[in-house]
């Protein structure tokens, strides 16, 4: 036996579920408070057609707080998760699609505010999150018991 | 069922929840958003539509020296390519850099904001932010850098030094 103080893998999966749970709900509540900001920042994107920005507006940041919510509560972890992976990989290509348009643009990301503008930052900081939540997906598929 | 059907299963549920419960908030709340049509902000009133400068008057004001262009894009992109003149005023540092800025603007001359896209509202932004601190005179070129670089109109690179 080695003194090293061992994290469980439990602790890991925990911390992670938390994280990306909180970051949903972070994300999410501010969208649900004020659409027609939202419905602007997703109209900056230019990627959707007119008539899906407001769908988009209105059903997007209920799924990132009920994803967040059931991900916090642990519940139905493995679907979570896998909302949660899917929707970090449609943002990672909507953010791609930006910068390689070259459109300066706000991200629009956390809350209304005017004063992120995409860049690489916001990508590599979409592609953490995404490490995060794919460990998440896979530990939840893996894992002995799953509510 | 195995696992990954069975997380399949909850996402699908989980999208169709969040669905139900978007539509039913959505309609029971006050302002809430029309489902399929949008408004576009720009085209929202008309005092704000004519605070936009189409390019033909921006061009003739920059030949005439009777315009004050200022750069709302980030630095980097300022530094790659701007008007002639123009001053770099990034957005997301507008307050800070402000104060530096002020004293650079000629009052007799039309300030006018840019960025890049049609949709980009960085200028748009940086206006308003012009309009709150007192200047009068601000207008707006929409998708402003992409229009003068395609009609070969007078550019610099770098710092401001380089302009002169």
């Amino acid at each position: 036996m080695t003194n090293k103080i061992k994290i469980p893998k439990h602790m890991f999966f925990s911390m992670a579920r938390l994280f990306i749970g909180g970051l949903f709900l972070y994300a999410g509540v501010p969208k649900i408070m004020d659409p027609t900001a939202f419905a602007h920042a997703v109209y900056r994107y230019q990627i959707l057609p007119d008539f899906l920005v407001n769908l988009t507006a209105i059903v997007l940041p209920w799924l990132e707080v009920i994803t967040g919510g059931f991900l916090v509560a642990g519940i139905w972890m493995a679907g979570a998760a896998l909302t949660a992976n899917l929707m970090l990989y449609i943002f990672a290509a909507a953010l791609v699609a930006t910068l390689v348009r070259g459109l300066n643009i706000d991200c629009g990301c956390f809350v209304n505010t005017r004063e992120e503008i995409i860049n690489a930052g916001t990508i590599a900081r979409d592609i953490a999150f995404l490490v995060v939540a794919g460990y998440l997906f896979a530990a939840s598929l893996t894992r002995r018991t799953d509510s | 069922m195995n696992r990954l059907q069975k997380a399949i299963c909850q996402a699908a549920a989980i999208t169709a929840l969040a669905v139900i419960c978007a539509l039913i908030f959505n309609y029971f709340r006050p302002g809430g958003l029309d489902l399929f049509h949008f408004q576009a902000p720009e085209t929202t009133d008309k005092a704000e539509k004519d605070r936009v400068i189409p390019l033909d008057m921006a061009a003739a004001l920059f030949a005439d020296k009777k315009a004050m262009f200022l750069d709302a894009r980030p630095a980097s992109l300022y530094a790659k390519g701007h008007i002639k003149g123009a001053l770099s005023l990034p957005w997301a540092e507008a307050e800070e850099k402000f104060m530096d800025i002020a004293e650079k603007l000629p009052e007799d001359k039309t300030i006018i904001t840019y960025c890049d896209g049609m949709a980009c509202d960085l200028s748009t932004d940086l206006a308003d932010f012009l309009r709150d601190m007192g200047f009068e005179n601000v207008r707006i070129l929409i998708n402003g850098w992409s229009l003068w670089e395609k009609n070969k109109l007078p550019m610099a690179t770098g710092g401001e030094d380089n302009d002169k």
